[in-house]
């Protein structure tokens, strides 16, 4: 009987939430932070647009040191690389990285420096071409641009690991920016690119590698901060708008946060917040 | 043309995603399977884009004598060879899998296992007492090391005060370890949201090959 009862239970269809909805924790707040973040961005970009001004977003020496990284580079008379691993075209990572690629690849191309670029997801490779391609084209220097230093490697941990070190004893590149995903490889890279006296710059949002990046490179984005490269690099107001709307959110986050702490302490049973977060 | 086209289809699709994950009656239709299919798809087209990439590379270097050239060599007739394999044997061979197996599976793990050196050499540069945060960071380091290795429980006892050395261990782990590890992940959440939205609203264009 009881088993009958599970397995029926079991088929039941689950009853969406609000008729319509997935039932699952968060749906509809997730779904709630979705819009007022879209709208928050959408009024910031606007405001941009129409010229108000913005408030400003702090200084990330992470990002003012790549040009310090090619500079040095190009004074070394060696290549720079920059490398992300497991980020296919539809990882948000992605697009992150092409917004420091296209820089990189801008101030390469301007001071004549060798850019050396090695993904290790098939479907990144090409718009990574296009990308510094593009870059290239931007600053004049199209002649300058070579197919044969964007590099794919397939993505597999240990021997892409493997592959790059390489790379990294043979080109020695002056400069190495790890942007992107990264997993235990992060370790042996940066170390390996230390070894060579290469200066390091890392962007990476998986918290249990940023300590291995501190250990080893010279400047670390940390979690947000490695999104923010195209929005920062590229000085325009409208892209440094979605950078202020998402600071506006983490305000409104840590508003809730403290809303949680002060509901907790007058009614610890209640789980109010819990209960609100998981709708 | 160039421009227009991909930003309205990126825009469109995000839609179409957003619905199909938040919508039940679009999941009871099977919508996300299909999605996924297509991805699946035009993933395996896109295949031919990175064989194509290494071959062309590697046929550069090995045209030009470069240094080295003959390990190109080697890449592409293992390449081409055990992608033949797999097509006449199926990926399921004895054959097939011996060469994963017995090859890259201990390859890799050699190279796993020397994560263990690096860690030792980066510890040793990060470990330099140069200024306070670096002092705290050696401090805490050490403290965790040795929580977790049996003369820990000898200076300090689990069943002392505190905890002993894994009582504290654990606080640092479990309170401001966590507590920074969520604060980075919250701002994260923004960051990617916030890079989602450039491309939703079309302002992001470098994956197009343009200026933003």
């Amino acid at each position: 009987m009881l088993q009958t009862l599970i397995l029926a239970a079991e088929a039941a269809p689950v009853e969406p939430k609000l008729g319509i909805f997935v039932n699952v924790d968060g749906a509809i707040s997730g779904l709630i932070v979705s819009i007022f973040l879209t709208v928050l961005t959408y009024v910031m970009v606007n405001f941009a647009r129409a010229g108000r001004p913005l408030p400003e977003i702090r200084k990330l020496p992470g990002l003012d040191s790549i040009e310090e990284a090619v500079g040095r580079a190009t004074e070394m008379g060696r290549p720079v690389l920059l490398a992300n691993r497991s980020d296919g075209v539809s990882s948000v990572h992605s697009f992150a990285l092409w917004g420091y690629l296209a820089y990189v690849a801008n101030l390469c191309a301007m001071y004549d420096t060798r850019l050396i670029n090695i993904a290790g997801s098939y479907l990144s490779v090409a718009v990574n071409e296009e990308v510094i391609r593009q870059s290239y084209l931007e600053a004049g220097r199209p002649d300058a641009f070579n197919p044969e230093d964007i590099r794919y490697i397939p993505g597999d941990q240990w021997p892409w690991t493997a592959a790059v070190s390489g790379v990294l004893q043979r080109e020695q590149p002056a400069a190495c920016m790890w942007i992107g995903y990264w997993y235990a490889e992060s370790m042996v890279l940066a170390e390996v690119a230390a070894q060579i006296g290469a200066i390091q710059i890392a962007a990476t949002t998986n918290t249990v590698q940023i300590p291995f990046f501190i250990a080893s490179c010279d400047y670390v984005l940390i979690g947000e901060e490695e999104y923010a490269a195209s929005a920062y690099l590229s000085k325009e107001p409208v892209l440094t708008a979605t950078i202020v709307a998402a600071d506006i959110g983490k305000l409104v986050v840590i508003g809730i946060v403290l809303l949680g702490v002060i509901g907790q302490l007058i009614n610890p049973e209640a789980n109010f917040m819990d209960q609100l977060l998981r709708f | 043309m160039r421009q227009q086209v991909p930003s309205i289809l990126t825009t469109v699709m995000a839609i179409i995603m957003f619905l199909v994950i938040m919508l039940q009656p679009l999941q009871d239709m099977g919508a996300e399977a299909s999605i996924n299919r297509w991805f699946q798809m035009l993933g395996t087209v896109a295949l031919f884009m990175g064989i194509w990439n290494l071959t062309r590379t590697h046929l550069t270097i090995i045209k030009k004598r470069r240094m080295n050239w003959i390990f190109s060599v080697w890449l592409l007739v293992v390449m081409y060879g055990y992608m033949l394999l797999g097509m006449i044997q199926g990926n399921e061979s004895t054959v097939y899998r011996w060469f994963y197996d017995a090859l890259i599976v201990p390859i890799s793990s050699t190279m796993f296992a020397m994560v263990a050196f690096y860690i030792v050499s980066g510890a040793y540069r990060a470990f330099r007492v140069r200024n306070v945060e670096a002092a705290i960071m050696m401090v805490c380091a050490v403290w965790v090391m040795l929580a977790n290795v049996p003369v820990g429980d000898l200076i300090w006892s689990p069943e002392g005060w505190l905890g002993g050395m894994q009582g504290i261990a654990n606080w640092l782990a479990k309170v401001p370890n966590s507590a920074v590890s969520r604060a980075i992940s919250v701002g994260t959440f923004f960051g990617a949201m916030s890079t989602q939205l450039r491309i939703f609203l079309g302002i992001e264009r470098r994956h197009l090959g343009m200026g933003a």
